[in-house]
Order: structure tokens, then sequence, then C-alpha cells
């Protein structure tokens, strides 16, 4: 087969979105729309496993990266680990949003459209070769997502976070592009190739002059862009808004998917185009991946609604995930990864247990979570598996990434860059301290009685998909973490190239 | 034959214009346009710097940006009228029923 | 035939007196222009015999630390003041084993008249450790019993009695394990019935099971107290199968805690243990239980990530890439002092907490008024354990240099853990709260022996876990006694319950007895033996510590005076005391026997646990 033929994840997507607003056009059955677009995200996942496991069939080689479309689209591990996370969060939010919206919800069609849009443009972000095509994907999944956020038009809270959240996004975005002009200024490349050997040039005295005020200036742009993306510190203020005012599968995908893009970008711009002028940036990283850890904690200490909540604690998480970057070693790049997948199931599992407990009319408040453990066990359960895995308790998911994590950064920090291990120790105690807001909801779900009446029928769907959370955090991941870790190192190679 | 380095000058005072214009604005509508200030000086830096090197990728950079730019005024605009619709306002400071 | 041994003898001791002999001489050139020993490097056999004999020039020989170094080693072999002529032989102390001997003429060091000898291969053996692999996973079954328990008891969790029968039959069947690990491992030396299943090779990450004398007591004493406390519990009411199945899961992490010889797994299971633990004081404490779970868990949790990151240090230093302990533990030779103070101070801040050590104490108290009765037995018993465990399995073997440096401050710790936690256990009215005091002071007491550094010190201090690791809980049954049979545990409100439950005051008053350290009970013998080896390492301190003794005898018998003895009390139904019922005696029986048992004969505990600190001291190169 034609190498272009690993463009067809993507072709399923396109077709599905331009199907369901034809669809809309015949039928009025809510059900066709949902089933349209997991079919496709089916599609796609099973597309990108096999191209994962037989990748000769596809005239692909897992080692090297396949360029299709002129060498602007790159087809490597990195890039296909990332887009099975993306479909299956994406897969994730459809099933949820089918229990979550009931018949009376209008613009359903719309709604599925733009999610698939959305995953379309993670899917182009992380397959990005060049700045154009990065800013185009990441571009691609901000449009949907605000609308999206905004979808409920009647909520004055959803309209409210689509505007705040629009704005933000447009002014981070605004400057993301500023700083890749300019790169475009300085090198005269968009392509990460030409730019990284240029960047390496400028090392190596091939290239005459001196940029490095220009180089920390972009940097600086760039940073503060895909920062609104990643929310941290100090670009994090939309993040609480906006998860506690979208509708919950909305921010199930913020927080899970479009997180993991953000930091999709973070990766292919700095790890892999900028690394040999890490001296430019490694300390505003280092800063910001400490500050956002302590500032995200301790925020979330005295929040009250959930959404708020986890969101605060998504901000310290990307603090975590930040510290391997001025690392730059393969080991901590492939601990950052695992805890970027990890995260956006983790998240993901948690924000569908708290839009199904606000779907049957309980509320986002904590309070609503007294006693959650008598109405439902497995909820409960699922709940509290994700919380001890964002904790980083073992035997859970979460630790065992967070462990490749610390693990690689502190390597990299005791074979010279001595500085890495304050922001290791940082990351230590940070995670000590997140640990009390999480056991203030594992309290309230176990320890308190429920307000009102304690039989409620959860949907079906929510159930198995938090059991299915649950055995991927408590029982997959941990007893099969080689493997995880090895997929981790073969994207972490591809990505540093 | 203009320096290159008047155009990095032009592109960032447009910028500061543009940002100072977000920073400033109250008015949801204005922020959207400066926003749009903002993508110009980009644009500015690409098209300066692609006859620079004489090369079309920065040309067709910001043609692409151009149609980013519409279609993020588009999306922008059509939330704002659904929140003016609820308020009948826009001004940004009116939208606290989220604690910034 | 006494002629015939000797031969026999003889010939046995033959090979070993008669070394090849060797000769080096020590000379000069005739003009002084150099100086030198000939041979400069003589390669020689273990047992063989070195004779300097001097040429000409005034010149000695004595050690050196190695080839660089221009003077006399501190202690190294000598031949005295410079001479002229004559011969001396190396004393054959220094060619009995393997080694490098580098030497020096003193006076003419700077002209490099040096020279060295290496016998055999040149390399200081390490201590060998054996490690005997099992033919039979006993060690597996340990940590697989409990689960399938708990997996079990979920089976019958709508049955009133199922869970508590099954809990009761699989803490049986561990106990029966435990023992036979116990007598299995004996007093041998290094770690028997090991087992290895490879979890994570790219990290050298196994599931490394091994026992020695210092974790069988542990193992033991985990299963001593597994059917105990189930039998404590018998008439849990509240959630009985989600009751037993976090007992259960609790006694395999505590099982992995003691029986993993890998830092990464054991930090697992070290966490997991607090898992069940929360769980056990949020949903079945006290009152004020919601705060307690979480100090518990927090101040805990802190303090073991700290330990993680001392443990990844280690893993980073060695550069072997395998997280196993004793691995580890045998390249401590070539961690610098500064690096060995740095890991020493995270690991010791993460057991600290867990012994728990004076100023990091204020979780415990919380916890023990909060837990049911049979969290308490459990957090006491056992979990207290683990902290002076970790000390001496995973701090003191990879860091001799940075406990050396921490002695003052582990000693203060203690002093300081012994007097303030019986000074408030005389103020307490709580039973409970005093009890749980009273486990400061006596885990400050094991962290004074292993302070020591001796082997007596460190032995007590083990002794000291597992007779506290019994009596301990036997003190909170009491308390669960009092609050079950007469309503409070308050100790001004009880009085003359001696001769309303006659028995059961008699169990109480043997128990305090052997609490406050009784001749014939194993308190005391964990007490003599480190206040021998901390007599013998600083002297005359030894008042402070013994002070603290007076101090518990104090309030145990003041205790048992207001609230055993004494007129009737009129806050309490007094006529209404009866006897504990047999769930709640037999266990407090059991466990007098077990005190008086290791009361009169210590040597059962005291042979392997003697063994294998002298295995750990030998490994920090102290004995």
């Amino acid at each position: 087969m034609d190498s272009s033929s690993l463009f067809l994840p993507e072709i399923l997507l396109i077709a599905s979105i331009m199907a369901i607003p034809a669809l809309h056009i015949f039928t009025e059955n809510r059900r066709s729309y949902s089933i349209c677009s997991n079919v496709s995200l089916v599609g796609a996942f099973i597309f990108l496993v096999l191209s994962w496991y037989y990748p000769d069939s596809l005239s692909m080689d897992r080692d090297v990266s396949t360029y299709i479309f002129y060498d602007h689209f790159k087809v490597d591990a990195f890039s296909q680990l990332f887009k099975i996370v993306f479909v299956l969060t994406a897969l994730i939010v459809s099933l949820v949003s089918t229990s979550y919206f009931d018949e009376s919800e209008p613009h359903q069609p719309e709604y599925f459209t733009l999610l698939l849009s959305s995953t379309l443009g993670m899917m182009v972000t992380a397959s990005a070769n060049d700045f154009l095509t990065l800013f185009v994907g990441i571009e691609i999944s901000a449009f949907s997502s605000y609308a999206m956020v905004a979808f409920r038009k009647k909520d004055d809270k959803s309209t409210e976070a689509g505007a705040k959240y629009l704005l933000i996004g447009a002014f981070s975005s605004a400057l993301t592009l500023y700083g890749i002009s300019l790169i475009y200024a300085i090198t005269g490349f968009l392509t990460f190739d030409g730019v990284n050997s240029f960047m390496d040039g400028i090392n190596n005295g091939v290239v005459d002059g001196d940029f490095s005020e220009v180089i920390f200036i972009s940097c600086l742009f760039i940073m503060a862009g895909l920062g609104f993306k990643i929310a941290v510190v100090p670009f994090h203020a939309w993040a609480p808004d906006v998860y506690e005012g979208a509708p919950t599968p909305v921010t199930t995908l913020l927080a899970a998917a479009s997180k993991a893009m953000g930091f999709v970008a973070v990766f292919r711009v700095f790890v892999f185009a900028l690394d040999s002028v890490y001296e430019e940036w490694e300390l505003i990283l280092g800063i910001i991946a400490l500050a956002s850890m302590t500032v995200g904690n301790l925020a979330a200490i005295s929040q009250n609604d959930i959404g708020r909540m986890l969101a605060y604690s998504s901000i310290a998480q990307a603090g975590y995930i930040m510290i391997a970057i001025p690392a730059l070693t393969s080991e901590a790049m492939s601990g950052a990864i695992a805890h970027t997948l990890v995260h956006a199931f983790m998240k993901g599992g948690a924000f569908v247990v708290v839009g199904c407990v606000g779907a049957v009319g309980l509320g986002y408040s904590l309070d609503s979570y007294k006693g959650l453990a008598k109405r439902s066990q497995l909820l409960a359960l699922a709940m509290t598996v994700c919380l001890l895995s964002l904790v980083g308790i073992p035997p859970f998911a979460g630790f065992i990434s967070k462990f490749f994590l610390f693990y690689g950064t502190l390597k990299a920090g005791m074979a010279g860059n001595s500085w890495l291990i304050i922001l290791v120790i940082g990351g230590v105690l940070n995670s000590a301290l997140s640990l009390y807001y999480y056991l203030k909801i594992m309290r309230y779900m176990y320890l308190y009685d429920p307000e009102g009446s304690e039989d409620i029928e959860f949907p079906n769907t929510v159930r198995y998909i938090s059991l299915g959370v649950i055995l991927l955090l408590a029982v997959f991941f941990p007893l099969y973490w080689e493997s995880l870790f090895e997929l981790c190192k073969e994207a972490s190679a591809a990505l540093m190239g | 034959m203009i320096e290159p380095i008047n155009f990095m000058i032009f592109s960032s005072i447009l910028l500061l214009i543009g940002a100072y214009g977000v920073i400033r604005n109250k008015n949801s509508i204005v922020v959207l346009m400066s926003v749009e200030i903002m993508l110009t000086a980009a644009n500015v830096n690409f098209i300066a710097f692609s006859s620079y090197y004489n090369d079309l990728t920065g040309q067709i950079v910001a043609l692409f940006i151009t149609t980013i730019a519409a279609a993020e005024v588009a999306i922008g605009l059509a939330i704002l009228l659904s929140l003016f619709k609820q308020r009948d306002t826009i001004e940004l400071d009116l939208l606290d029923r989220l604690r910034w | 035939m006494r002629l015939f041994f000797a031969l026999i003898l003889a010939a046995l001791l033959l090979p070993a007196v008669s070394g090849e002999d060797h000769t080096v001489l020590v000379s000069q050139s005739a003009d002084g222009s150099s100086y030198y020993f000939e041979p400069e490097v003589l390669n020689i056999e273990v047992g063989d015999n070195v004779t300097f004999v001097w040429l000409n020039g005034s010149h000695n020989v004595v050690q050196s630390s190695d080839s660089a170094s221009n003077v006399y080693l501190a202690g190294g072999f000598s031949s005295g003041v410079p001479q002229v002529g004559g011969n001396w032989s190396l004393p054959s102390d220094y060619t009995s084993q393997d080694s490098t001997l580098y030497y020096i003429c003193e006076p003419h060091a700077t002209m490099q008249m040096k020279g060295s000898i290496i016998v055999g291969t040149g390399e200081v053996p390490l201590p060998e450790i054996s490690m005997e692999f099992g033919n039979f996973p006993w060690l597996s079954y340990l940590l697989v019993f409990p689960l399938i328990g708990a997996l079990w008891t979920f089976g019958f969790r709508d049955s009133p009695h199922a869970p508590r029968i099954i809990a009761l039959f699989t803490t049986l069947f561990t106990l029966i394990i435990s023992f036979i690990v116990f007598f299995k491992t004996g007093s041998k030396s290094g770690y028997s019935l090991m087992e290895e299943y490879v979890w994570a090779p790219n990290f050298g990450i196994s599931l490394l099971l091994g026992v020695d004398g210092l974790s069988s007591p542990m193992v033991l004493l985990t299963g001593i107290i597994g059917p105990l406390t189930v039998i404590f519990a018998w008439h849990e009411k509240e959630k009985p199968a989600l009751f037993f199945a976090l007992l259960l899961v609790m006694q395999t992490a505590l099982f992995g805690v003691f029986i993993t010889l890998d830092y990464f797994v054991f930090y697992v299971f070290w966490e997991i243990v607090l898992i069940p633990m929360f769980f056990l004081i949020a949903i079945w404490g006290g009152e004020n239980r919601r705060y307690a779970s979480i100090k518990f868990f927090i101040y805990t949790f802190t303090a073991s990530v700290i330990m993680l990151v001392g443990f990844m240090a280690l893993y980073f230093e060695t550069g072997a890439e395998t997280f196993s302990m004793i691995e580890i533990a045998k390249q401590n030779g070539n961690f610098s002092e500064s690096f060995q103070i740095w890991v020493f101070a995270a690991l010791f801040i993460g057991f600290a907490v867990k012994i728990p050590s004076v100023p990091w104490h204020t979780w415990l108290p919380d916890a023990h008024v909060e837990a049911p009765t049979a969290g308490s037995i459990l957090l006491a018993g056992v979990m207290l354990k683990m902290g002076l465990y970790g000390l001496i399995r995973a701090a003191l073997p990879v860091a001799p240099l940075g406990a050396e440096y921490f002695v003052p401050v582990m000693v203060v710790l203690a002093i300081v853990s012994i007097l303030y936690g019986a000074a408030l256990s005389l103020g307490q009215t709580d039973l409970k709260k005093l009890v749980a005091y009273s486990s400061v002071s006596h885990m400050g007491v094991a962290l004074l022996g292993v302070a020591t550094m001796t082997e007596l010190g460190l032995a007590g201090a083990v002794f000291m876990m597992f007779a506290h690791g019994i009596l301990s809980p036997a003190m909170f049954m009491v308390a669960g006694v009092l609050l079950h049979q007469v309503g409070t545990r308050d100790i001004p409100k009880l009085g003359g319950l001696a001769k309303h439950q006659p028995n059961t005051a008699g169990v109480f008053v043997v128990i305090f007895m052997g609490s406050l350290g009784l001749p014939g009970m194993a308190v005391f013998v964990a007490e003599l033996s480190v206040f021998i080896a901390f007599f013998e390492s600083h002297g005359y301190w030894l008042i402070l510590p013994i002070f603290g003794m007076v101090l518990t005898a104090g309030y145990h018998l003041w205790a048992l005076q207001r609230a055993i003895f004494g007129e009737d009390s009129e806050q309490i139904d007094i006529k209404n005391v009866h006897e504990a019922p047999w769930y709640e005696m037999y266990p407090m029986f059991a466990i007098i026997v077990l005190a008086v048992l290791f009361g009169i004969f210590p040597h059962y505990l005291m042979d392997p646990i003697t063994v294998a600190c002298y295995d750990i001291l030998n490994f920090m190169g102290v004995a």
C-alpha cells in the first residue's frame, strides 16, 4: 500500500464530519449521529493499532518516521501513540455524551461534528512536521472546542466559559504565531528539521551571528501560547472557569485530550526543533513547572466545585510533566510521555464520573459527592482509583508513570544538571501536598451519608466506562508497565530523532 | 531596499498595540479586533522574511493565517452573539458568573 | 589414638603454616640518586611470608593507604624508626587474606621509594552473604493467601458470619506458614527461602523475596497478630466483609514489606499498607476519624516520598541498574561520605515518621484514639515496626557513614522520645492515648538500640520490636474490652473493676506488668540488652533512659491502680460489669503466653536476630 494510506484514520474522521450533517437532513434520530461518530472513531482506533503492530503492510517503518504530503505530515511512533490516546478519549467522550445529553438537547449533530473535528485537529498536531501544520492543527482543534464549550446556548455559564476560552485562546495563539514568525525570521525555515539543523548550526559555529536574544524572545512567545493550551502558571487562569462552565463531556475532552495535544506541541517544538538551544529556554520551563505544580496544588485545596478542583489539579499535573522537558534525555521524555498518556486516562476517568454525577442531577459541588459510595460502589471506586492514581500511590498507573518521570529527570539531574534535582524534590513534595484535596473527595464519598435519596439510577454506559477505567489504571498498566515503558521509549526515540 | 530589521520593529509595534488592546479593553469585540492586529503583526514578519529569503513559504503561511483569522472571528462573533442574547452585554467585566 | 589426631591436626595445619617465603630488598643507589624497593610490586599467595632485607641506606617500611600517599597509615604495619641493615618480617596477619598492601619508606617517600604487595587476587573480599533459594515458594504463599482470603470474603459480603470465618481461616493458615518460615530460617547467616520474579528488567526491578534473622521475627509477629485481630473483631457489625477484607489486604502488604529485598517493591508495599489503614480508621473509627485518618495518611505519605527520592538516589549512584538491597549494599564502599549523609537523612525522615520518633509522632495518638481496636492492634503491633525495620534493613547497610554521622541525632531523638512519651503518658486519662504515647516511648528505646550500632544494641532493638509488637496490641485489647464491657476507657471514671471481673482484671494486670518491663517477660529482655549496649557506647548518659523507665513504671502502675483497683466507681454502672467474652479473653491470654515464653527463653528469638544483626554490621564494616 501507498504510505499516504497512513492518513486513513484522519480521512475516516473527515468522512464522518461530513456525513453527520448530511445524516441530519434525512433523520432526526439522535442515535444515528453518535453511532456515526463512534464507528469512525473505532475505525480510526483499529487502524492505528493495526498500523502499530503491522507496520510493514503500510510501508511504514516503526523505527524511522514516514513522511507524507511533501514532508509536512510525519508518521512515527510518537504520533501514532498520541493519536491512539486522542481517538480513545474522543470515543469515551462520544459514548458519555449520548447519556449526558437527553433527547431534548438541541444541536446534537453539530456537537458530534465538532467533537470529531476537534479530534482531527489533535491528530494533525500529533503528526505535524512543520510549524504551520502544527499551528493549523492546534487551531482546528481549538476552534471546535470553543464552540463545544459554548455549546449550551441557553446556559449562561456555558456561554460565558466559551467566550472566555475563545478570547484567551485567540490571544494565546496570536502569541504563538508571533513566536513562530520570529523563528522564521531567524532561520528561514518552518519545518522542524530545518529549524533543528539551523539551531545545531548555531551551536557548531556553522551559522554566523548571535541570535540568542531573538531565540529567547521567540521561545518566550511560543511557550506563552502553548502554555495556555496546557494550562500552566502563569497562563492558567482560564482553566478553572472553562472546566467549571463547559458541559462535562467537553471538559473531559479538554482535560484529557486537548491538554495532551498541548504537550505534543510542546514536545515537538522544544524537545525536537529547538533542543540545541536549550540554554535559552530551560530555566523558563523549569520555573514554570515548579510554579504550576505549587500554585495548582495550593489553589486546589480551597476549591468547592469539583470541576475547578480537578482543573487546578490538572495545572499541577502539567507542572510535573514539564520538569522532564529541561532534562532532555530520552528517559525523562519517555517518562513525560507516559505521564501525559496516563494523565489523559485518569483525568478523563475522573471527569466521566463527575459528568455522570452531574447529569443525574446531583450537582457539581463537593457536597454532592457525599455518600457516593452508598449510591454507587462502582462510580466511587472508579473515582478513588483515578484520584489515588493522580496522587501517585502505588500500585496504580499514576504512580508508575510518575515514577518514570521523576526517575528520568532525577537521572539527568544526577548526571550533571543538578538544578533538576530541585524540580524533582519539588514535584515529590507537591505530590504529598496534593494528597490533601484528593483525600477530601474520597472522604466525602466514603465517610458521609448521602443527602437525599440513595436510589439513583446511573446510566449503564458510564458504568461500563468507569469499569474500563478501573481495569486500565489499577490492573492493566501496573501489570504491564514494562510494555508501557517500551512504548513510551519508542515514542521518545522517534520524537528526539 | 528596506532592511529586514525595520519590518521586525514595525511588526513588534503592531504586536504591542494588539496586546495592549487585548489587555486594556473591556469590550469583547475590540479584544477580538486587537487579536487580529496581533495576527497581522505575525503576517508582516512572515511576508517580509519571505521576500528576504526569497522563499515562498512565508507568504503561504500568511494566506493560511488570514483564513484562520477569519474563521476565528466567525466563531468568536457567534459565541459573543449568544452571550449578548442572554446578558444584553459583552463587557468583559460583567462576565462574572464564573470567577476569573 | 591421641597421636593419630595430633597427626591429622598437624597435616591440616601444615599447608597453613608452610607458606612460601619472599624477600623484598630495601636499598638505594650508591650516589643517592634513586631509592627503591626490589621488587617494587610483589605478587604472593595468601599465607606466604614476606621479609624485608636492608642493603644500604637508612630506611624503614610502613604501610600507606594507596600508591599516591606519602604518609603512614595509622594502624597499619611498620618496621619502626629508620634503620641501617638488618631485616624485618611482615606480620602474617597482613597476608592472611586477599588484599593489596601499599608501603613506603617514610624518609624517602617523596623520592618515590614505594612498593606494594599484592596478596592473592589483590581485591579485598566482600563479606560473603549466603543466598539460599528455596525450593518451595513459602514466601509467595504469605503474600498470596491473605489476598485470596480478601477476595473470598467479598464473595460472601451479604452473609453475617462467612467473612469472619473466612478471615480467621486465612489468618490461621498464614500463621502456620509464618511459623514454618520462622523455623526454616532458623539462626542461619544470610538470606533463606529466596524467590525472584522479574517484574521490570529495564529498571532492574524484581520481586526479590527472602528472609533472614531480622525479618523472620517480623514475619512471625505479623502472622501472630493476624488471627488475634480477627478474633478480637469477631462481632464487627458494620460492613464486616469490607472490614475483614481490608485486614487481610493489610496483612499481605505488611508481609510484603518484611520479606522483600528490593527497594522499589519495598516502597510499593510500604505505600499499599497505608490504603487499608486509611479506610479502617476512616470508616470504623471514632468521632474524630476524618481528621485522624487524613492526618495519618498525609504524614506518612509525605515522609515516604522523601524516602523514595533516597532510594532512587541510591539506585543511580550504584549505576548497576538494580534495586536489589543486597547488590546496592555491596557497593556501599563506593559511596562518598556526603552522599551517604544525604541519603541517610532522606531515608531516616521516611522511617522516623513511621517509628514514630519525636517530633514526628503527633499523627500516632490521633490515629490510635480514633482507630477501631482491630486497627490499633495492627497499627501498634506491626505497622510501627516497619519504620525501625526499614531503618535497619534499608538504611544502615547502604549508608554506614551517614548512619555514623547521624548517631548523635538518633540518640537525642531516642532519649527525647523515651522521656517525652513517658511524661505525656503520665498525664493521659484516655487509656488508648496512654498506650499510644507509651508506644512512642517504647519505640524510642528501640531507636536507642539502633543508635548504639553494636550487635547487642541492634539485637535488643529488634527484640523490642517483637516484644512491643505483641504487648501493645494487648494493651489496646484492654482498652477495647473496657470500652465494650464498661462503656468507657477514661481512667478517672473507672475503679474497682477487680472485684466485679476478677479474671479479666487479672489478665489486665499481667499485661500491664509485661508492658512496663517486668523481668521474665519479653520487654524486659529487650530493654536490658539496649541499655547494656548503650552503657558500653555512651557511658553514664544511660541515666536518662533509665529515668524514662522509672516514669514508665509509674504511669503503668498508676493507671492500673486507678482503673482496676480502688473504690467502686460512681460514674459507671459497676453492677453490670461482667467478665470479658471468650473472643476477647483468648487473644489476650495467647499474648501473655507468648510474652512469658519469650521472656524466659529469649534465645529462640535472640539467636536469629543476633546473627542477622552481625551480618548487617558486617556489611557496614563496623563488626
